[in-house]
């Protein structure tokens, strides 16, 4: 069976078309192109699925050339995987999307409107990297949605998103510049950019090692891991919702799982123990650190951002749990990747919750939130259910990751850690809860008169999309073989055990 | 001679460290640009001391040149005389200072030491060249081997130029000193002078250094010197055209990527066809850049306002 040439890059081209194409139209056609185009790009994710389902992993040489002289894609079940989250978080996202930026008169472009070419590109982006096999074209990407990020956060035109913008502009300026200086020294020591070709070369040199160093760096700051994670809360509380699902829940998850792919592709044959060690402590020290600064906000979606610092913690107990345990491996970094795939979906679907909120309320700030619940039951709703994921209740996604995770860690005996992951979750439970707490009160009369606020027109479909998003968080659960057995194809690591909760015992 | 050239080298290097440090020294903005702007000069002639001329004219064009333009563009909007703020504190500016020099020193040492003859893919650049419908190896590895990163490259610049679109604000941004008689006559006989040299290099690129970004670059000369004359024409074009003018390069450059699918993976030229192919998308994306680091400059400025498409 020869693979169409286009079925690898279709998923990276076609958005960027549409970036172009939603540029150049009617302002007032747009919210209908950014429906149809979403759709469309959900879409061609599926031949990869298939593919990649009956013949296996799939690697396409672009321009014909090969590496090391080309770039080169290559498709597994984690990236397969991976392609259709960022194809359902982005339905999700653009659906919402059409109905929370206001339409345009005819023959008028706003500011909002700039919401879809950069979107687009974003995305295409993003299916990019979870493909891309080549060091530089990974920085290059990692450019082009970063920027578009800035200009995504900068829609919401407010003095506080302008400086966000700033501020995640610099972060990402440094974080490339610091990736960009590593694969320097890994490309001259080793004369190739192809991740394959470099992981069957690597040797413990000091160069090879000080490359891999900045470029581990660079991605870390970019995944908003503890201590490089301030920049993180303004940029995605102070940017539009939409934006800010897209950043917490897309972009951020990216950038992790480079830092995963890297990882178990051939970095920890040659990593000193410290590195796997240091990332599973910071990791820990974030998931704590998260959720003590989440507990003390004053604003809805501050909380969440701070939340997000906390779950990408859990992500980088994967290289230290992995360390001491090869029978443990496959749970440990099968656990990571619901996890993360369960954070990127329930944030994603949280973020937009409190736009709706923030947008009928005037405000996400907790005091004007009270006794919204009564106000906006589908909002709390879809908030409750985005909640049951983060703080790692059954029957989540999230739990399933979580419990994983647990397991491994009682295996390899690394109690400090199983401490912490339990721990994190009560952290998350109260955040959440102190959330809830005030959501689900009524006004109180006596403190605040006039808290009777004209509610705004909001769609009656706006929360749909929202809603869908939290429920597929729950798929994994009716059927947990499927994204399993997926991830099983190519996976870099050995699954000694079966690792659905329950069946090891 | 030998000695002479390491001589060179030498005082180059430090002549870099020092001028680094002077404009970290400044203690107004418009004094740091400058400096940055000699700072990028002299990069540029780093470039050419390591027979890289590509990327010594990408340099000097956009390193210097249209950043030092953008900036200055930017502080005039602000208030050129502006001190900067006080200081970081020295519990910030020490340990990033520290780690700075300590990162130089484990990055010089490593470089120093194990520094045998770079493995690089320039053998198996060459053996390739002759099917890439470009001599110069660097267009070469731009617009055929890995195409793919140049058209996300280019990308970058439409989000970019996109994102100082989002920030235009109302109408009446600083009106612009008139210029003088002297100026109107420059610009009068420079303008043809300044495509011409920019066609040229985009055609150079296919055998000599040049191409898209450096052409691109020079055409945003042109555009910024236009903006500042006596008929600020780019100015009255009405929104659509500039859009349109912004997304050729990015646009043309996917629908060649989507039209070669029918030749096999993406962007592989049909053979003896690759040299039209890498012109005609070097001619598009020119433009493009050209037209994106005009407005990144009239943005800059604060001269992009919201009306023209409703007003048209």
């Amino acid at each position: 069976m020869i693979a169409p040439p286009w079925l690898l890059s279709l998923p990276v081209i076609f958005p960027l078309i549409l970036g172009v194409f939603t540029l150049l139209i009617p302002a007032h056609t747009l919210k209908q192109a950014g429906k149809t185009g979403a759709v469309a790009t959900a879409v061609t994710t599926l031949p990869c699925l298939q593919w990649v389902w009956q013949a296996g992993p799939l690697h396409q040489t672009l321009g014909g050339w090969g590496a090391p002289l080309g770039i080169d894609l290559y498709l597994d079940g984690l990236s397969c995987l991976f392609l259709l989250f960022a194809a359902l978080t982005g339905l999700g996202i653009s659906f919402y999307a059409t109905e929370y930026f206001p339409r345009s008169a005819e023959g008028h472009r706003s500011r909002t409107d700039l919401f879809w070419p950069l979107w687009f590109v974003t995305w295409g982006g993003i299916n990019s990297l979870f493909l891309t096999l080549d060091l530089f074209n990974i920085y290059v990407t990692l450019e082009l949605i970063s920027i578009a990020g800035t200009g995504l956060i900068l829609i919401a035109g407010t003095r506080g998103a302008i400086r966000a913008a700033l501020q995640y502009q610099m972060q990402a300026l440094i974080a490339g510049l610091v990736y960009l200086l590593g694969v320097g020294l890994v490309y001259n020591a080793l004369g190739t950019l192809d991740l394959q070709l470099i992981a069957a070369e690597l040797t413990p040199s000091p160069m090879i090692l000080t490359g891999l160093a900045l470029m581990v760096t660079g991605l870390i700051i970019k995944a908003a891991l503890f201590p490089v994670h301030f920049w993180l809360p303004p940029a995605h509380a102070d940017a539009p919702a939409p934006v800010s699902a897209v950043l917490s829940g897309l972009v951020v998850t990216v950038a992790y799982v480079i830092v995963f792919r890297l990882w178990f592709a051939g970095f920890h044959t040659i990593a000193p123990n410290l590195v796997p060690r240091l990332m599973g402590v910071l990791g820990a020290v974030g998931i704590v650190w998260g959720g003590i600064l989440a507990l003390r906000q004053e604003r809805l979606k501050r909380v969440l951002a701070y939340s997000t610092v906390s779950q990408v913690g859990y992500l980088f107990l994967v290289f230290s749990l992995t360390l001491d345990s090869p029978a443990a491996e496959g749970l440990v970094w099968a656990g990571t990747v619901y996890m993360a795939v369960a954070h990127g979906l329930a944030k994603s679907a949280a973020f937009l919750a409190a736009g709706c909120l923030q947008k009928t309320e005037g405000s996400d700030t907790l005091t004007a939130l009270r006794g919204a619940a009564l106000r906006q039951p589908a909002a709390v709703i879809v908030l409750a259910l985005a909640s049951i994921n983060l703080i790692g209740l059954p029957p989540s996604t999230g739990f399933i990751g979580k419990w994983m995770l647990l397991k491994a860690s009682f295996y390899t005996r690394q109690w400090g850690i199983a401490f912490v992951i339990l721990g994190g979750g009560l952290l998350a439970a109260a955040y959440l809860f102190r959330v809830f707490e005030v959501l689900m009160n009524p006004p109180d009369r006596a403190a605040a008169p006039d808290t009777a606020k004209p509610p705004l027109p909001l769609s009656r479909g706006i929360l749909f999309p929202a809603m869908l998003l939290a429920l597929a968080t729950l798929i994994p659960v009716l059927y947990i073989t499927a994204p399993e057995e997926l991830l099983r194809i190519g996976a870099p690591v050995s699954f000694s055990r079966f690792i659905t909760p329950g069946a090891a015992q | 001679m030998l000695y002479a050239s390491f001589l060179f080298d030498l005082i180059l290097s430090i002549a870099l460290v020092v001028l680094g440090m002077i404009t970290l020294q400044q203690k107004t903005p418009r004094e740091a640009v400058v400096q940055l702007m000699i700072f990028g000069l002299l990069v540029a002639l780093s470039w050419i001391r390591i027979d890289a001329p590509d990327l010594a004219l990408t340099e000097a064009a956009i390193g210097s040149g249209v950043t030092g333009a953008l900036l200055l563009a930017a502080l005039r909007r602000l208030g050129l005389n502006q001190r900067f703020p006080d200081p970081a504190p020295a519990a910030i500016r020490l340990p990033v200072t520290l780690g700075c020099a300590a990162l130089g020193f484990l990055l010089s040492v490593i470089l120093i030491q194990s520094w045998d003859e770079p493995a690089g893919l320039t053998d198996i650049v060459y053996q390739n060249i002759e099917f890439s419908g470009s001599a110069n190896p660097v267009t070469a590895v731009i617009l055929n081997f890995r195409a793919f990163d140049t058209l996300l490259e280019i990308g970058v610049l439409l989000v970019a130029a996109l994102s100082v679109y989002t920030l235009s604000g109302p109408a009446g941004g600083t009106p612009v000193r008139p210029p003088g008689p002297i100026f109107n006559l420059y610009l009068r006989w420079m303008t043809p002078v300044f495509w011409l040299v920019t066609l040229y290099m985009v055609w150079i690129g296919g055998r000599a250094p040049g191409g898209a970004f450096q052409a691109g670059a020079l055409l945003s000369g042109l555009g910024a010197l236009t903006l500042l004359g006596p008929s600020p024409w780019p100015m009255r074009l009405r929104r659509r055209v500039v859009r349109w003018g912004l997304t050729l390069g990015f646009g043309l450059f996917l629908f060649a990527a989507a039209w070669l699918w029918r030749y096999g993976n993406l962007l592989t030229y049909p053979q003896n066809h690759a040299k039209t192919w890498i012109l005609i998308i070097e001619i598009a994306c020119t433009l493009s850049i050209g037209i994106s680091l005009t407005v990144m400059f009239a943005g800059c400025a604060g001269w992009l306002h919201e009306d023209p498409e409703a007003a048209a």
